[in-house]
């Protein structure tokens, strides 16, 4: 028997980061649909959201690796109830690889309409999510989906370099009446074990709860068990590794928006109230940590994940979570290849037929195969 | 007699030392594990415990479904970089040689000399600036001259021309300094010689400054052969894209992805195996060849 980390599905949950004062500047609405999205994508391509008076924005980040922390397409085909690279159970009751499903091939298709439109980077094929970064710090970007830490890195670059840029973050808009559920995926890659025959198994329970009393429990001693002097000890603890405080970094957020409205941050945790300063300090008119504001306080990041991934359900996880089975170990790295190679080709203008002939050659090349051993897994889980 | 020599050189020996030392532990040692290329290597079993599979991870290298294409990239890239590394510095080393000015010749030298010392990391990032098909200086450049923008990191027809050219503009300042110490070496009596004969600067480039040339040319063109599979990681990894996988997706990229980022280190093993093998090979060869024919030895 091994024991996980704690699971984080919500850390890299893609959301939607919005230039909303070049909403305002051309009076268009907040993304609530996706033909909204499209319209404001169009928008910030084509009327010069930044009135230098040259055609050289775009509505959307992409880069070469099409999903990821920054920027993440995948959140664009979740719009679309499209997930990329995680398994989903179909209507069966049968576990599938999104990635090859059709409505995969719908949001390519509306990807490759934005890029046709000048919406997306004609570039977008080669650059890596720096170098987008570099074009979205220098204002040139309007949109992108990403991750909850997207304000601390790219956004906070361009909230330094342009005074009046402002960013919003907005929940996946969708397609169509049903809502849009954000894929989220967490990687199981380390493990505590104990060695067979070990004189005290239980040692290692006792350490972790004696982690979770001394940071999180109601008599914790964060003053001398979290933060001394500026110096995290509690990342030295030899049984901590993983494990945050049970909520994770959203009852961190609701932690401090509570302290916020009652002005009190005495009670907070030592990690909360250093965010607690830095949102004073914000709102006391320091733009240098709007981005802690932007990922931890009122309509930032942890807001929206509560009220719509979390409390209205909105998650797709990655149905398997299993360590990589031999099929994977052999051809995952050539099914990555196919599903990048194919979906970039098709944002680039390749005809869309192209997908069904990449899902006859998906299954072909591994993909059958890994997905019977991926429901094999599942179906010894239950 | 021969007692007191050896105490005379015994200081010498023990300053050998360190780096012998160094040789054997990190060129040497690691040839031991190359054994793991024949099993089926578990990180938990452990090199002396995970079971042999015999040639299964060649065999399985070879069943890629796009193994003979990333092959075929990796020859051609390696071989246009083999022939360009080797033609281009010995035409810059013989012209910086007629040069008259030697202060201008030094700044040349240096100039040509400092892309060396960059990274490909670096230049990774500066490449994608400077050959960008919109904002790009090279295709401003073209553009004057009313050539329609190419996009050159994202073609799959122009990415490895521009591979080659750009490791070569990388590299040809180093290979010419090779080059100029091995001009300074040619005995000037000879270019008096033939100036008294009356032969001109071309005659005299190609009957004195080239023979004199010949033994570091073959030097460098034996070792270089050893290249021939290796394309250059460094480079392809931080210019390519699935964009131009076609034509850019080399052997060492490939198995970065599935001996590395999937943790088959057999597989990458018996792939590193594989191209040590063929680099032995064809550098005997191309000595056999250069001691037969330029009469060229090394050892």
């Amino acid at each position: 028997m091994a024991i996980p980390p704690a699971e984080d599905y919500l850390g890299g949950a893609p959301l939607l980061w919005v230039r909303t004062d070049w909403l305002q500047k051309l009076n268009l609405p907040e993304p609530k649909t996706m033909d909204d999205f499209l319209k404001i994508a169009d928008a910030f391509a084509n009327q010069d959201p930044d009135g230098n008076g040259k055609k050289d924005t775009y509505g959307l980040a992409a880069s070469k690796d099409v999903i990821g922390g920054y920027p993440d397409l995948s959140g664009f085909m979740n719009g679309y109830h499209a997930y990329m690279n995680v398994w989903i159970k179909d209507a069966s009751g049968q576990l599938v690889n999104g990635s090859i499903q059709p409505e995969m091939k719908t949001a390519l298709g509306k990807l490759q309409e934005l890029y046709k439109a000048g919406a997306i980077d004609k570039e977008f094929g080669v650059k890596d999510g720096g170098k987008v970064a570099e074009m979205q710090t220098a204002g040139k970007i309007g949109m992108n989906f990403g991750a909850m830490w997207n304000p601390l890195w790219p956004l906070q670059d361009n909230v330094n370099a342009d005074k009046n840029a402002e960013w919003g973050a907005f929940p996946i808009p969708s397609a169509d009446g049903t809502p849009a559920s954000a894929q989220a995926n967490a990687d199981f890659n380390s493990f505590w074990v104990v060695k067979k025959g070990a004189a005290h198994p239980e040692a290692i329970v006792k350490l972790f709860n004696l982690y979770n009393e001394k940071i999180a429990g109601p008599n914790a001693e964060p003053q001398t068990y979290h933060t001394v002097d500026g110096m995290e000890v509690f990342k030295y603890a030899l049984m901590a590794n993983g494990f945050g405080t049970p909520q994770g970094l959203l009852s961190v957020h609701k932690n401090v928006v509570a302290a916020l409205k009652s002005g009190d941050g005495a009670s907070l945790l030592p990690e909360e109230k250093g965010y607690f300063d830095k949102i004073k300090a914000f709102q006391g008119g320091d733009r240098a940590n709007w981005g802690t504001n932007k990922v931890f306080g009122e309509g930032g990041s942890w807001a929206v994940i509560g009220q719509n991934y979390v409390d209205g359900g909105l998650l797709t996880k990655n149905a398997y979570y299993g360590p990589p089975t031999p099929g994977m170990t052999e051809k995952k790295a050539i099914l990555d290849k196919l599903v990048l190679e194919t979906f970039t080709k098709i944002i680039l203008g390749s005809p869309l037929s192209e997908f069904d002939k990449f899902v006859s050659d998906w299954n072909k090349l591994g993909g059958e195969q890994i997905t019977k051993e991926v429901n094999d897994w599942y179906a010894s889980q239950s | 007699m021969r007692f007191a020599r050896t105490r005379r050189q015994l200081p010498l020996h023990l300053m050998v030392l360190p780096s012998a030392a160094l040789v054997l532990i990190f060129s040497y040692g690691p040839i031991m594990g190359l054994y793991i290329a024949f099993q089926k290597f578990s990180v938990v079993k452990g090199m002396f415990h995970s079971p042999w599979n015999g040639l299964d991870n060649f065999d399985y290298m070879f069943s890629l479904p796009d193994i003979w294409q990333v092959i075929r990239n990796t020859l051609l890239i390696a071989c246009l970089k083999i022939v360009a590394g080797l033609a281009v510095p010995i035409v810059v080393a013989l012209l910086l040689n007629e040069l008259g000015n030697r202060i201008f010749k030094r700044w040349i030298q240096t100039l040509i000399y400092l892309p060396h010392f960059l990274s490909w990391i670096i230049l990774g990032g500066v490449l994608i600036d400077v050959l960008s098909p919109t904002s790009g200086i090279v295709n401003q450049l073209l553009g004057a001259f009313g050539i329609e923008p190419i996009f050159f990191l994202g073609s799959v027809r122009w990415f490895p021309a521009v591979l080659v050219v750009s490791d070569v503009w990388k590299e040809f300042g180093f290979s010419t300094i090779v080059y100029l110490a091995a001009l300074t070496g040619i005995n000037p009596a000879l270019y008096e010689a033939a100036v008294i004969d009356g032969a001109s600067r071309w005659k005299q480039t190609l009957n004195i400054t080239l023979p004199g040339m010949l033994p570091v040319i073959v030097l460098l063109a034996t070792l270089s052969l050893g290249n021939v599979l290796n394309a250059g990681f460094d480079q392809i990894f931080n210019l390519y894209s699935p964009q131009v996988y076609e034509s850019g997706d080399v052997i060492d990229t490939l198995v970065y992805r599935l001996g590395l980022e999937q943790a088959q280190y057999s597989l990458a093993t018996a792939v590193g195996l594989l191209k040590s093998a063929v680099s032995v090979v064809l550098i005997s060869a191309s000595y056999a060849l250069a001691y037969r024919l330029a009469n060229y030895r090394i050892f």
